[in-house]
């Protein structure tokens, strides 16, 4: 049971891990405000 | 202070910085998929390693697939470790018949070395079979190190390459990282340190009688092979549980110094390595340089308060002046052989670098060094850090640096001839933000949680300096231990292991994100209003970003800990 629970958590934490880079990947694909420097 | 101590401190300064120039060029060529002198005895290997594993070395990834590439594979890492630890009996080479690991502290580990923390909840010699030293514990100090240094190689090529949607390929960096880098090398150390009589064998432990006649068990077995890779790769996990402050794993003061040499030679060099790849060594030197203020600060502070002994020692008339009764002065939680300069030494380039690796009792050290210890940690590993690690959270401080500066005189920043926009800033925010949050939420959880209190030795500021100092380091992937918490319960076992896993893997995705928007881009071309980032001027405003950042985040923090502990040893408050 132990670890089936442990295991368990593993596999959460890299699937929460993946869907967090996906996220970043959506931060990335957001239009850039146009550059107003001089 | 001797004028020895000093000039220990300077030879290894010297030693490493004489390795950065070679050793970076020679990271650069193996990144780039150039022959190196070893391709003739290491190149059928390779071929025959990405043969069997279907890889096709040509082949490049968008920084997302390296980044699921890298997560997939420490994912198995984990649950591979994990495996072996729980199933401890069933394997062979353990001759002292240890029982399986139990579930949560296997976790704990498994998480701990696939992130290249190395921080141990458990005695080694008297948990881990000798299978599980060689194959568990030091396959994935190699590969941890790897994949740290491929991570940082990513983001060199973010800021090297032009309108590119790829950022490398995972599989060839780790693999050309393990078999070109690390493995000569810790092939090279592991001979030194036999040599210098650290053990390597697969011998049970031995029974001896002692003078007094009494019946003593004295480990040993694997060392030299484990100890090699645990300081090269940054991990820093020891072969027994005293580390590199046990004679067998650190037997002299020339081992002494070839360790610190190690532990700090990837992370320098790679420096260099970042600035032939953009093309311009000076950023590296940079970048270096702003590494070894800090460095330098934390070494002198720590010699500078370790030599000048304990106050509240002074008045129970405890020597702790160099004198013919007593020549090494204020030993407290050191080792005779190596006295107080080759033990701060060690504290600082451990803390510093993110290897974790003790040869002095930390929790002994005078409150303010223990405060410097945790600030070499809590700046993100910037202070040369892991491998790849190191640099990668350099970068990241970089990117914060000309941002601000970009603020200040009103224009769009850019590094390396890249614009840093609002992307990528969000990004490295989302990257520096996430190691402080674990480290300061988790200690304020097990200050206020039985379980968490459960395990300290000691009350007051002191006890919850040993609380920060775990998650600092677990979050920080350092992996050193401030002593005086027994950590081998679920609940720092389950804690520690998310901060581990939230400093190693929630740093590194955003930081690929960002090595594959800077890629995308073209070269910004340099003009009057660039900030030179290749100064003196950028070595002083970096300094001063790093500084005030992590000052900004943990002062509340340290106040709460090494500070009051400190200002109550002055006001003789500490019994």
């Amino acid at each position: 049971m132990h670890d089936v629970t442990m295991l368990a958590l593993v596999g959460v934490s890299f699937a929460l891990a993946i869907v967090y880079a996906k996220l970043c990947a959506h931060l990335l694909a957001l239009p850039a405000r146009e550059d107003v420097s001089p | 202070m001797t004028v020895a101590g000093w000039l220990e401190i300077v030879l290894f300064a010297a030693i490493v910085g004489l390795l950065t120039r070679p050793l970076g060029g020679y990271l650069a060529r193996v990144y780039a998929g150039e022959r190196t002198l070893l391709q003739f005895l290491i190149g059928p290997v390779e071929a025959t390693l990405y043969r069997i594993a279907g890889v096709k070395p040509e082949a490049e990834q968008s920084w997302y697939r390296y980044a699921v590439s890298l997560l997939l594979f420490h994912a198995l890492g984990v649950i591979g470790l994990y495996a072996l630890l729980r199933l401890q009996p069933v394997w062979p080479f353990n001759p002292q018949n240890l029982p399986a690991v139990s579930a949560d502290l296997a976790l704990n580990t498994a998480v701990s070395f696939v992130t290249n923390t190395s921080w141990q909840s458990y005695v080694s010699e008297t948990t881990l079979s000798y299978a599980n030293q060689m194959v568990g514990i030091s396959v994935q100090s190699f590969l941890s190190a790897a994949s740290g240094m491929a991570v940082a190689i990513a983001l060199m090529r973010g800021f090297a390459r032009q309108r590119s949607a790829t950022v490398g390929n995972f599989w060839v960096d780790l693999t050309r990282g393990t078999l070109y880098v690390l493995l000569p090398i810790c092939i090279l150390g592991a001979l030194f340190l036999v040599a210098d009589g650290v053990p390597q064998t697969l011998a049970p432990s031995a029974e001896v009688t002692t003078l007094e006649g009494g019946r003593q068990v004295i480990a040993r077995g694997p060392v030299a092979t484990q100890e090699a890779i645990k300081l090269l790769s940054g991990d820093g996990g020891g072969f027994f549980n005293a580390n590199s402050a046990h004679p067998f794993e650190n037997p002299t003061p020339l081992t002494n110094l070839m360790e610190v040499v190690l532990i700090f030679m990837l992370g320098t060099a790679l420096t260099n390595c970042f600035g032939r790849t953009v093309g311009s060594e000076r950023q590296g030197w940079v970048l270096l340089c702003v590494m070894a203020i800090l460095f330098g600060l934390g070494v002198g502070g720590l010699y500078l308060l370790e030599a000048r002994g304990n106050p509240a020692l002074a008045t129970l008339n405890v020597d702790q002046t160099r004198g013919l009764q007593q020549p090494s002065g204020n030993m407290e939680g050191k080792e005779v052989r190596f006295g107080i300069a080759g033990s701060v030494l060690f504290a600082d380039v451990s803390t510093a670098s993110s290897d974790g690796a003790v040869n002095a009792m930390h929790d002994s050290f005078m409150p303010l060094s223990g405060g410097i210890l945790l600030a070499n940690m809590m700046v993100n590993e910037v202070i040369v850090g892991g491998p790849g690690s190191g640099l990668y959270g350099m970068l990241l401080f970089c990117i914060i640096a000309v941002f601000l500066a970009g603020l200040m005189i009103g224009r769009t920043p850019d590094y390396v001839g890249k614009k840093i926009g609002a992307s990528e800033i969000k990004l490295t925010i989302l990257a520096m933000i996430c190691v402080p949050a674990a480290t300061l939420g988790l200690t304020a959880i097990a200050c206020v949680l039985e379980p968490g209190l459960a395990g300290l030795g000691n009350a007051g500021p002191h006890g919850y300096s040993e609380i920060l100092y775990a998650y600092t380091s677990g979050a920080a992937t350092n992996g050193s231990a401030f002593a005086g918490l027994s950590a081998n319960s679920t609940f720092w076992n389950l804690t520690l292991a998310f901060a581990m896993f939230v400093g190693r893997f929630l740093v590194i995705i955003p930081v690929l994100a960002v090595a594959g928007s800077l890629a995308a881009q073209g070269v910004s071309p340099r003009s009057t209003g660039t900030l030179p980032t290749d100064r003196a001027l950028f070595v002083c405003f970096l300094f001063g970003v790093i500084v005030i950042v992590g000052g900004l985040t943990y002062l509340p923090a340290l106040a709460l800990g090494p500070i009051v502990e400190h200002l109550q040893m002055l006001g003789g408050a500490l019994r």
